[in-house]
């Protein structure tokens, strides 16, 4: 194993709003300098994740759509016409310098805002580009151990949307206890705003279900409440009567 | 303090990929490796018992080198060249194998299928004054899409002529997939509790041991059940439709806003 793969790929496995204290153990338990390695990988997984960063206009998600090219760490935000410079590590913005917006990404992001300010309760970013429109929300709660994260991620051509959404819940008392959904969504459009608040909600009720089914299909069938005779076990020694009635039974 | 940085990171990052990411950290740590791979709960293995053919659990209580002690026959497979392995003394085998027949009826009676081994190893001079083991569970679902092993890591010591502290420490794995065509969820983890209770057995009864034992296990098993069900089912499915409403905010506002009016109305009459 190479250490680079190694400190990737745990890094990789970790849930957004707890990468810091992930960092701090990672750089804790490894007997040599990693801070390199770490820079490395970071970039990678706050473009992969969609992170966000805070700049004067409000949060910018980064993201390879939005990323200069030739540079790994300015990306453009076209609706708020800023352009930002992000330490990945820290999670700054570093340097902030307006550029151009575009016209029809300020007219999408402005109703797509109003959408997600109706539908999201707690911290939620869009991201509206030429190829792409993504939306986060996030909401963690460090003092009874749980982070949760909406992600969306899709692609208009003026007639298709296409998109994958990915919801991420971890919840750490006394355990590690990690919800991990994938939904794909693909559906004909000319009001791509319209489209993905209905399609959310058929994603948000569909992952309820699945839930659901998980507990009384999957966790039914493993361990009963009470055993097949409805009375707890008489332990002891009369327990091998247990075994001479089912042998009856058959 | 690299230890305690290693178990804060593994309750961090995703509980199905444990024991990949135990390796890992072990690759960046090796002095770490001993007291990880002794305390950190990975999902049960299973071998055969080629005496019976019957099959049982393995972890690192009943390890010696690559090879595992069978509850059934008392013995390592694959077998070893020397035989300085560790056994429970005659006294306490006898208590291990009965104890196993009785967990192996529990078994039965709440998972209807599934796996069960319990070992016990000494602690002190007799088995009289105390001794420790582990009782291990291993259940899935026809399709795999479902899995679940349960580890009850044993303390027995002795308080006075007749009672006993029985301490449990546990942990279940729970790994639950559903894959459709269009989504894919995975719901998996693990918890863990700590429970003890005093018991009475009279001197030399066996049976004594495992009613209080297996009563432990039953009631530790049955709690943490209820609370997989909490986290696992309730929780992440509040948690989720606080991450997005399905109702619309401005609306609930509104019906808020509607709502005081109307009470302040009343309070005015």
């Amino acid at each position: 194993m190479k250490l680079d793969d190694v400190i990737d790929q745990l890094i990789a496995d970790a849930p957004v709003d707890e990468i810091p204290q992930v960092l701090e153990d990672l750089k804790k338990i490894s007997s040599s300098n990693i801070n390199a390695i770490i820079s490395d990988s970071l970039v990678r997984y706050n473009l992969e994740n969609n992170v966000v960063v805070q700049s004067s206009k409000g949060g910018v998600i980064l993201s390879k759509y939005n990323q200069l090219e030739g540079s790994t760490d300015k990306f453009i935000d076209y609706a708020k016409g800023i352009t930002v410079t992000v330490d990945h590590v820290k999670l700054k913005v570093v340097d902030e310098e307006s550029s151009d917006s575009d016209e029809l990404c300020v007219a999408l992001e402005s109703e797509l805002q109003r959408y997600v300010d109706d539908k999201y309760p707690n911290e939620v970013d869009v991201l509206v580009t030429p190829d792409v429109i993504i939306v986060v929300g996030s909401k963690s709660n460090v003092a009874n151990f749980w982070s949760s994260r909406w992600r969306s991620v899709y692609d208009f051509d003026g007639a298709t949307l296409r998109g994958k959404i990915s919801v991420d819940v971890h919840y750490y008392e006394d355990g590690n206890v990690r919800f991990l959904g994938e939904h794909s969504v693909e559906e004909s459009t000319d009001d791509p705003v319209k489209t993905i608040g209905s399609a959310e909600d058929i994603v948000e009720r569909d992952l309820q279900r699945t839930i659901s089914q998980l507990n009384d299909q999957h966790f039914k069938q493993l361990r009963r409440q009470l055993p097949v005779t409805r009375a707890k076990v008489q332990w002891g020694n009369a327990i091998g009567n247990y075994r001479l009635g089912k042998d009856v039974a058959k | 303090m690299s230890y305690d940085a290693a178990l804060d990171l593994l309750r961090r990052l995703n509980p199905q990929n444990i024991t990949e990411n135990l390796e890992k950290i072990i690759h960046l740590n090796p002095d770490l490796a001993e007291d990880l791979l002794s305390t950190v709960d990975v999902p049960l293995s299973i071998a055969k018992d080629p005496t019976n053919g019957k099959p049982f659990l393995t972890c690192d209580y009943n390890r010696d080198l690559d090879s595992f002690r069978s509850p059934w026959s008392n013995k390592y497979y694959p077998q070893l060249d020397d035989d300085d392995s560790p056994y429970p003394s005659a006294a306490l085998r006898e208590l291990e194998v009965k104890l196993n027949d009785a967990v192996d009826i529990y078994r039965d009676l709440y998972y209807e299928g599934g796996i069960s081994s319990v070992y016990l190893w000494d602690q002190d001079d007799s088995v009289e004054s105390g001794f420790a083991g582990v009782a291990l569970f291993k259940k899935s679902t026809e399709d795999n899409q479902g899995l679940w092993d349960s580890i009850h890591v044993l303390e027995v010591e002795k308080k006075s002529s007749t009672k006993y502290l029985y301490k449990a420490t546990s942990t279940i794995i729970l790994d639950l997939t559903k894959v459709s065509k269009e989504n894919r969820v995975k719901l998996s983890g693990n918890l863990i509790r700590q429970n003890e209770k005093i018991g009475e057995v009279e001197k030399g009864d066996l049976y004594g041991h495992i009613v209080n034992i297996g009563s432990l296990v039953e009631d530790v098993e049955s709690k943490l059940r209820n609370l997989l069900q909490q986290v696992y089912f309730d929780k992440t499915s509040d948690i989720i439709g606080d991450l997005r409403t399905l109702g619309s905010l401005s609306q609930l506002k509104q019906e808020k806003e509607q709502h005081s009016e109307v009470i302040k109305g009343m309070q005015g009459l």
